[in-house]
This record gives structure tokens, sequence and C-alpha cells, in this order.
């Protein structure tokens, strides 16, 4: 299952792009309590948000933004049918992507 | 493998060619940088955030963050402007341990406006800065937090 739910709306020749990703966001100063050992820095870097294959959102993001984050867009005009592609990469390497069509 | 200077020359345009094309396929994004994202003092990763620009304070930017935040772990923000000329907003918490959180690159094709949840250590203030061509943009609010955001 993917990582990332997005769910997108209509609003006044907008679109409102809200996105949820599950993710740990450890900023690498929090202490296993079980091992007492810190628990290794693991954020996401870069989101990325592409409209109709065009990128629209470039995000950068430190530690300092809460576990499981959420974010909201406002995309200008945006129609039925078109593509959302919501990619994030962190700083261990890892990457995901999900697809999305507006309704 | 042999490599004479016919071979290198050729390598090293069709690489270089390879390259052009990568940087011309990403204009507006700008790159992830370990040094905006390193655990520095406020005033610094202020400094680098407005590059030199001068700093203004404006009502142009909403910046809605609750007062008082129950738990630092998750606090709510969001951002609105009606600034058409930003290119970039970013969030910066003066106490935490890393102060900037996130920035976000406002390409033409989006509004701005950022909803997202941010994790504060302690009670501080919060600034969203708009950079613009010449000036940045600044709104500061200050967020009382009962548990810490850091530590667990």
């Amino acid at each position: 299952m993917s990582s990332i739910k997005i769910r997108t709306k209509r609003l006044d020749g907008n679109t409102q792009i809200r996105t949820l990703i599950s993710h740990p966001m450890e900023h690498g100063r929090n202490k296993d309590k079980t091992t007492n050992q810190l628990i290794p820095a693991h954020f996401i870097q870069v989101l990325t948000v592409k409209h109709n294959g065009k990128i629209a959102v470039t995000c950068n993001m430190g530690a300092g933004v809460s576990k499981d984050p959420y974010f909201a867009f406002l995309l200008k005009d945006g129609n039925p049918g078109d593509e959302i592609v919501i990619d994030w990469t962190d700083n261990l390497g890892n990457k995901d992507s999900e697809k999305h069509t507006i309704s | 493998m042999k490599l004479n200077r016919r071979t290198f020359l050729k390598t090293s345009i069709s690489l270089s060619a390879a390259g052009l094309a990568l940087l011309e396929s990403q204009p507006a994004a700008a790159e992830w940088s370990a040094t905006d994202f390193a655990p520095v003092a406020f005033d610094q990763t202020l400094k680098q955030i407005t590059k030199g620009k001068p700093v203004v304070e404006t009502a142009k930017i909403n910046l809605e963050i609750p007062e008082i935040a129950e738990n630092g772990a998750l606090v709510p923000v969001t951002v609105t402007s009606s600034l058409t000329d930003i290119k970039t907003i970013s969030l910066i918490a003066e106490q935490n341990p890393v102060p900037l959180a996130l920035q976000l690159n406002i390409s033409p094709g989006i509004e701005p406006f950022l909803s997202a949840r941010l994790k504060l250590a302690s009670s501080s203030f919060v600034f969203a800065i708009a950079e613009a061509d010449t000036v940045c943009y600044i709104v500061k609010k200050k967020v009382k937090v009962t548990i810490g955001g850091c530590g667990g």
C-alpha cells in the first residue's frame, strides 16, 4: 500500500490538494525507550506535486514537520480528469509516489 | 577500456549534454540544501533564507496558528497571502533545534496557500517568510506549547 493519501476538492475555480503521508519524520534526537539508543534521523526532504506532468509544488522540509505529515496546497484552475502525481524523497533515499485523478 | 583523446572528448560532450538536459527539465525546483536545514541558531537561518534582502513586516500574509498548542508534536499551521510576486514561503520556529521547518517554492501554477503541521520544541515565535524579488516579507506569531514536541 502506498504511503500517500490524496484528496482533491474544487474551490471557486481553484483546486485544493490535501495529502497525508505516513512517515516517522525522526529528527535524530529521540531515544528508543527499550534500547536507549538514539533513533537515527529519518525524514522527508523533498515533496513534489505534479499537475498533468508539470511540477506545481516543490516543498523542501526538515525534521521540524510532524510525524505523518499533512499538507494542503491550492492549485490554480485544474479540471476534472486532470492527473495529480505526488512523490517524496527522504534522507535515506527512500521514495514513494502516488497518482490521483481530480474528480 | 582504451581511452584515447577522441573517445574522451566524445564521452565528456555527451555527459555534459545529459547534464544540461537534466538542468533544463527542472528549472524551478530549488535543491534541498543541508545548510538551510542545519541545526544552527535562528539568526543564521534567517540570514540564509532572506539572502541579505531587506526584511519587511507585512499584514498581507496571514499566518494562522493556535496561540496555545496543547501538543508541540503537532501544531497545525496555515499560511495564506494576497501578495502575488512571492517565490518561496518558509516556516521557521525560533526555538527549534533546526529552526527551518519547511520551504515551499511557489510555481505559477499554485496560489500562495500552504497548510501543514509542525513540531515545536518549546514555546516560541513562529515566522512565515515570503521571498519576493527584492524584499522578504515576514510575519510572526507567538505560540505557547504546553508539551514539547522534541524529545518524545
